[in-house]
């Protein structure tokens, strides 16, 4: 058991948005939802595991993989998610229209708005999720 | 209706706290569906962009110190809800050495980055 892993997570997150109790809930939904429509092949390479401590506690189903938090612009997110889609990975996105209950709406006007996204996450092999995140920065 | 809890630790950082929320909130989703109880999802059309299908439930955050973590957790786990826990043993190096980590750990030595829970309204107001 070597410890190497061929694949990660990456979470993006919508720098100007400065209410971090909503930025929190909006990326544990955006966690929820690709953990939730995963493949159950997908949801075995994402390596849940039981961590069990000193007391034989189990702390069961963290993934043994890695998740890098990174930060953009909403079009930076965007650009993330279309990347992760045209690769095929799992992903999964919320947007500001998700969180008011404004999306499905019928479009008016000659070019509907582009979503504002606050949260992108996505899951696959490292080649391919670092080909997508493009100019996300790291969330130090 | 099932409701998500996400208990933070306040006294980190928003990159450390969003990592461990994050992985705390994929392992209780996928417990969830493995178990054929996956969380209800919606799908979204907004303008010309169809998004992927969304988790539709309502989702609280709180932030606490790492004790009242250690107290909800246990609170959790004695009522039978689904709990999924991140702490600083999980953290760095390889997952070998996390899992080496957290066996070389008492409970009580663990400090928890965050709590994430699933329940109805009901009893997750009581925690």
């Amino acid at each position: 058991m070597s410890g190497q892993a061929t694949s990660k997570f990456t979470l993006a997150l919508n720098k100007k948005i400065e209410d971090t109790n909503s930025l929190f809930a909006q990326l544990v939904r955006a966690a929820l939802s690709v953990a939730t429509t995963a493949t159950s092949e997908q949801r075995e390479a994402m390596k849940f595991l039981n961590f069990v401590d000193g007391d034989g506690v189990d702390h069961r189903d963290i993934s043994a993989l890695s998740l890098i938090v990174m930060r953009g612009t909403s079009s930076e997110l965007k650009k993330f998610g279309d990347g992760a889609r045209e690769r095929r990975l799992g992903y999964a996105n919320v947007t500001q229209a998700m969180v008011h209950g404004n999306a499905n709406a019928s479009a008016t006007g000659a070019k509907p708005p582009e979503p504002e996204y606050i949260a992108v996450i996505a899951f696959g092999g490292k080649p391919e999720i670092e080909a997508a995140t493009g100019r996300l920065s790291l969330w130090r | 209706m099932i409701k998500i809890l996400a208990v933070i630790n306040s006294a980190k950082q928003f990159g450390v706290a969003a990592n461990a929320v994050a992985h705390a909130s994929l392992g209780l989703a996928s417990r969830l569906a493995a178990e054929g109880n996956p969380l209800p999802t919606k799908e979204w059309k907004e303008g010309l962009t169809l998004h992927p299908p969304v988790v539709d439930v309502p989702i609280e955050i709180k932030l606490a110190d790492a004790e009242t973590l250690r107290q909800c957790r246990m609170n959790a786990r004695n009522r039978g809800l689904l709990v999924a826990d991140f702490t600083q043993t999980m953290t760095g190096d390889t997952y070998v050495e996390q899992l080496e980590k957290t066996k070389a750990a008492r409970e009580a030595e663990l400090e928890y980055y965050c709590v994430v829970i699933a329940g109805n309204e009901e009893e997750l107001k009581h925690l």
